[in-house]
Order: structure tokens, then C-alpha cells, then sequence
């Protein structure tokens, strides 16, 4: 060993990681050195001394202090899951169920309009009546979220009861019913997607958005809007349908329901392009997480207020986060997973609001984003799944449109397969902690630059 | 013990905070003692500390065992300290002996101690803050080696996991953060009680 050897050494001699020779030589050397020696011993003793810095106790409130922030966290986290699982449980195979207890009790409060008509609701003004036929105050019942156009006839149906929904709705509804009980049952319809046009808004007050889950989406555009505007131009209230009417006519569980959104899946997945809406939208994808990089150039963006922005929407673990200097410039990375339906709407969010002074030190910065780009080895096995899909998709359509053979076992066969694909992407999805990876660069504009430095 | 803590971690998962309580008891006093550290001011080390445990409770439901609780939790100690450092780049720190000025004269500044009192710091103060200015003046990167290493007795395998880096990066980086600290204690020698160097 030679100096230079020694001295990089010197650390893993103290801490015993040399083997046996390097060992021997590395004591050979110092013996014989003095300059060596003496580094060694500094840094032993520069070891010494930290280690016997005794450690600072705990300030005495520190539990007290952190006990009352836990409770407030854990109040906030329970408001927010409690929103969630009334949007899941609705989003879910319940939906059919819960939408057949709504329209029988519909049906029983129209009922009751035509034959007990105006009982104890004489109270209500003619300027009331025309603003539940236009929907426009509407109480809180149910979301109705439109897919992009890109995934065409998809409709993905959100619902969340608000507390004040039971008494709310109900009341809405015994008033409409009373008013004009025709009307409630052309909401009923609607529901339910028998032939209604959009623009059959009456008894459109059961329906409204609710937003605070849904910020940044289309949703939020429309906020207090009737279902009118909610169906976007260029739908149907038939499209509306067909989320809900399973195209398998027998199809009873979760997985069969889905059966259109795989079909889009499979249309997104045909042109080879899995860009960042289209992730959103797929039904595996969108609940899987991206993993993001956020690349800060010159210091262009507050990390600790973009972290913020990060935080507002559901990420995973921890934001991990470094710093590189390069010698040229300064870069800060942010890394954290999303969730692959909100990855859009974040980069949205931070686009637009790079400007502000919350967020960015100078102005005149500039944000790219890239799609997300699946895991290599995760693609491979997800797109073979996706493509068995398809292969039982496209014969369960064909066997749908042949009214004969409802219940034949080849059904039951593939819808069982289905659900078996289905499962294993489940499990699949489960053991990557994210499946893409998607970056976004924020910079100081060339100009503003160059401005800057003349 | 292992499987102890499991469960608290599960009940934790839950929102129960008693459990999470639990959980965390064991490692506050590091978590401080790294902030305090990382960061060299008492007050700050209480902010940092609190902020990573409110962040863990938030997180904890993703936690999925893949490193163990401890890991984590210091990756994210150390996180949390690297981010705070970074804003105090960013922000104007005044000096304490700086006179301010005003139109008629100046008026020196008065300052509020509000930091622990003197026998909550134990009697090795002074070679403790001259320690701790000393790992103050080293990069990003070696400080938090040092602090796992020296001042919390972290193994190489450890830190490599918590600051996700190969084994063979953080033996050399632990190499020249030594190396460096030597020099810079060296530098203030001068300072020192000769017990403790000679």
C-alpha cells in the first residue's frame, strides 16, 4: 500500500471493514510512515470527539406538542376518507344496486305526487319550480364525471352523499313531485338511461357535481351547473347509458362491469401511445402510481411551496428529495409517486401556477412534462394481459349480440377467465411500487435569462 | 420485539395515534438529536422533528416493511433537515452583532433567548457547538453521513439504505467527511480544551 492507499483506507480501517491482508498491510504502512500515522491518528481522535458528544434531550412539550398535531391530522385524514369511500362505494359494482333503491324510491315520491298532489307543499313559489327545472340549485347527490373525448363513450359515474343529502334531496324531490311528478320520473329516466336526450334536464336537481374530490378536472369548471353541462357537447345522455347498462346483459360483478372501459383501454393501448390523459383513464393505470421527477433549474421554483402543491394530491411514502449541484448550474429534484389519474392534473396545476409568487422566485419560467413511460418489464406482462383481455372481450361482444345464447357456459367460461386476468393485474399492479416514470422540467426561460444577465 | 412493532405499525396504519405513539417512542430522541445536528439551533430541531413524525403518521399507511421502520423513518429525518437547510439558504439571515441602522444612529440588536435553558445542555456545550458549527461547514452530503455515522452509530449498511446509495459510495463518502471534518476541527483548534485535543 502506498500513501494515497493508506489514506483512502483510513476510515474503513477504523471501522474494522478491511480484510485480514489489506489489514496487515495497511499497519505495515503506518509503522513505517509518520505522515500516515498522524492523519490516522486526527481522525481517530476527530471520531473520539463525536462520539462522545452525549446526545440533547427531547425539548419537555415535544410529546405533548406532537400528541396535538397528530389528533388534528388524524381528524383531517378521516374527514378526507370519509369524502372518498362514499365516491368509491358509488363508483363501484354497488352502483347498479344503490341506483335501483334511488329510482324506487323516486318512483314511490312520484307516486305519491300524483295521487296525494300538492299536500302540505303549497308553500312554494313558481320562481322556486323554474330554478329546480333548470337545475341551477341544485342540492348535492351525485357526480356525474365525463371522461375525455379521447376515450369516446366512456362515462365514469362518481357519487358521494354529503351530509346534508338525506334531508336535502329528499325534500327536493317530495317538492318536484309534487309540482309536477312527470317531471321526477324524466329524472328517473335519465338515470337510467332509456331515452332520454341531455337536454331533458327536468328532475335534473337530483343530479349535481360535487367538487372538492374533483378539483382540477373538468368537473370543477362546471362547478354548480346542472347535468346539462355536465354531458359535454358531442355526448348523449345514450353514452351516459352505457356506463351503467354493462353491455353483457348477465353481467353481475365488478370486473364484467367494466367491460367498456377495457374495450377503451385496449383502443388507447392501439395507438401506442400511453400519454399522460390516457393513463388517467385506463382502468388498471389510473389507480397505479407514477413515479415523478421534478427537475428545478437555478433554483427557477420554491421546492417547499411546489412540494405543497404536491401534497395535495395523494402521493405515496415519502417526498424524496436531493439536490444536485452541477458546477454549471444548480438542480433540485423532487421525486415522489402519484397516482397515475392525477399525474395530468398536477402537471396542469403546476404549469399554471408556475408564475406565481408562491411558487417561482423569478417569473417568465417554463414547465415541460413528459408522458408517463411504463416500466419496461411491468409493460411487457401488463400488455399481455391487456391483449388476453381484448381476445375475450371482443367474443363476449359477439356472443352478447346473439340473443340465444345468454348463460351458455363459453359465457360463463370467459367471464370467469376475465375475471381472472383481471385478478392477476390486480396482483401485478400490487408488486410494483410504480409502474412508469414521467419528469417535468422547470426552467428560467432562455429570454428572461438572458435579460437577466445583461 | 420485531413483531411488536409490526403490529403497532398496522395499528398505526389505522390512525391509532396511542399505537403510533408507541411506535416513535424509541427513535424521537434521534430524530431530534439528528435535526439538532443537521440544523445546529434547538428551536428549529423541535420544528423539523415534529414535522417528520406528523409526516410519517401521514405516511406510514404506504409504508410497505420493504426497508425496516427505522430506515425510513431516518430517510425521511434527513429529508426533512435537507429540505429546512435549503430554505435557510434561500432566506436572509441577519447577524446578531450587526448594529441596525436607523436615520438617527444605530441601535444594536436586542435578542430574544428563547432556546433551551443552560442546564437542559449538558456541560459539554461548548465542544458541542463547536462540533456541531464544524459539521455545519461540510457539504449536504458528507454531513449526513457524519451525523448517521458518528453521532447516531449507524452501520455503513444502514446508511446506504437510508440515504439510497451503494455501500461502496457511502464507505468513501464517510472517508472524505471525516477527512474534511478533521481539517475544519483542526482549523479551529485553538478553541479547544486540550482533553480534548492534543
Amino acid at each position: 500500500m502506498n500513501c494515497e492507499q493508506v489514506k483512502d483506507s483510513i476510515s474503513h480501517y477504523i471501522d474494522n471493514e478491511l480484510d485480514e491482508k489489506e489489514c496487515s498491510e495497511f499497519e505495515k504502512h503506518i509503522k513505517s510512515c509518520e505522515a500516515c500515522r498522524n492523519e490516522l491518528n486526527e481522525i481517530l481522535e476527530t471520531v473520539e470527539l463525536l462520539r462522545s458528544i452525549p446526545q440533547v434531550e427531547l425539548p419537555s412539550n415535544f410529546k405533548q406538542e406532537l400528541h396535538e398535531k397528530l389528533i388534528k391530522v388524524k381528524e383531517e385524514e378521516e374527514e378526507k376518507s370519509r369524502k372518498k369511500k362514499g365516491l368509491l362505494f358509488f363508483r363501484n359494482s354497488y352502483f347498479k344496486t344503490i341506483s335501483s333503491v334511488a329510482a324506487v324510491v323516486l318512483i314511490i315520491f312520484a307516486i305519491r305526487g300524483l295521487f296525494f298532489g300538492g299536500f302540505g307543499f303549497m308553500t312554494m313559489t313558481k320562481g322556486d319550480r323554474n330554478n329546480y327545472s333548470t337545475g341551477s340549485t341544485a342540492p348535492e347527490v351525485l357526480v356525474v364525471e365525463k371522461a375525455s373525448p379521447r376515450v369516446g363513450s366512456s362515462f365514469t359515474i362518481e357519487a358521494e352523499f354529503s351530509d346534508k343529502v338525506s334531508e336535502d334531496s329528499t325534500e327536493n324531490i317530495e317538492e318536484s313531485s309534487t309540482q309536477d311528478a312527470q317531471g321526477v320520473t324524466d329524472g328517473a329516466i335519465v338515470m337510467f338511461g332509456t331515452a332520454a336526450e341531455p337536454n331533458e334536464s327536468v328532475g335534473a336537481d337530483v343530479f349535481t357535481e360535487e367538487s372538492a374530490e374533483w378539483d382540477e378536472n373538468e368537473t370543477v369548471k362546471k362547478k354548480e351547473s346542472s347535468i346539462t353541462d355536465t354531458i359535454l357537447p358531442g355526448s348523449t345522455a345514450r353514452d351516459f347509458m352505457l356506463s351503467i347498462n354493462p353491455e353483457a346483459p348477465n353481467a353481475t360483478d365488478a370486473g364484467a362491469q367494466n367491460s367498456e372501459e377495457v374495450n377503451n383501454t385496449a383502443s388507447t393501448k392501439a395507438r401506442g401511445i400511453l400519454q399522460g390523459e390516457s393513463f388517467a383513464e385506463d382502468t388498471f393505470l389510473k389507480n397505479a402510481k407514477i413515479r415523478v421527477k421534478i427537475m428545478i433549474y437555478e433554483n427557477a421554483a420554491k421546492t417547499d411551496a411546489l412540494e405543497k402543491v404536491i401534497r395535495d394530491y395523494e402521493t405515496s411514502g415519502d417526498i424524496v428529495e436531493r439536490s444536485i449541484s452541477d458546477e454549471n448550474k444548480d438542480v433540485s429534484i423532487i421525486e415522489f409517486n402519484i397516482k397515475g389519474s392525477d399525474y395530468v392534473n398536477l402537471a396542469n396545476k403546476i404549469k399554471s401556477e408556475i408564475n406565481t409568487s408562491t411558487l417561482s422566485i423569478g417569473s417568465n419560467l417554463t414547465v415541460a412534462f413528459s408522458n408517463p413511460v411504463l416500466v419496461e418489464d411491468f409493460k411487457v406482462k401488463y400488455d399481455e394481459y391487456i391483449s388476453q383481455l381484448n381476445k375475450i372481450n371482443i367474443r363476449l361482444s359477439t356472443l352478447a349480440e346473439d340473443r340465444n345464447n345468454t348463460g351458455s357456459p363459453e359465457k360463463t367460461k370467459l367471464i370467469q377467465d376475465k375475471n381472472n386476468i383481471e385478478n392477476n393485474i390486480k396482483l401485478l399492479l400490487d408488486k410494483y411500487e410504480y409502474v412508469a416514470n414521467a419528469e417535468m422540467h422547470i426552467n428560467i426561460q432562455e429570454e428572461a435569462k438572458n435579460n437577466g444577465s445583461k | 420485539m420485531k413483531t411488536k412493532e409490526n403490529v403497532l405499525i398496522e395499528k398505526s396504519k389505522k390512525g391509532d395515534i396511542s399505537a403510533f405513539e408507541e411506535l416513535i417512542e424509541t427513535y424521537q430522541n434521534k430524530v431530534f438529536n439528528i435535526a439538532y445536528s443537521m440544523l445546529n439551533n434547538y428551536e428549529d430541531a423541535n420544528d423539523v422533528a415534529q414535522e417528520v413524525f406528523i409526516r410519517v403518521y401521514k405516511s406510514i399507511k404506504n409504508f410497505k416493511g420493504e426497508s425496516s421502520f427505522s430506515t425510513w423513518l431516518y430517510r425521511i429525518t434527513t429529508n426533512v433537515c435537507l429540505d429546512e437547510l435549503r430554505k435557510r439558504k434561500n432566506k436572509n439571515v441577519v447577524s446578531i452583532d450587526e448594529d441596525i441602522p436607523f436615520d438617527d444612529g444605530e441601535v444594536t440588536r436586542q435578542i430574544v433567548d428563547d432556546g433551551p435553558t443552560p442546564d437542559i445542555i449538558a456541560e459539554k456545550k461548548e465542544v458541542r457547538e463547536i462540533v456541531n458549527e464544524a459539521i455545519g461547514q461540510l457539504s449536504e452530503e458528507h454531513k449526513t453521513v457524519i451525523i448517521l455515522r458518528e453521532l447516531q452509530g449507524l452501520s455503513y449498511e444502514e446508511i446506504s439504505k437510508i440515504i439510497n446509495c451503494p455501500r461502496g459510495t457511502v464507505k468513501s463518502r464517510i472517508n472524505r467527511a471525516r477527512s474534511a471534518l478533521k481539517n475544519i476541527l483542526k482549523s479551529k483548534k485553538e478553541l479547544f480544551n486540550k482533553d480534548y485535543v492534543k
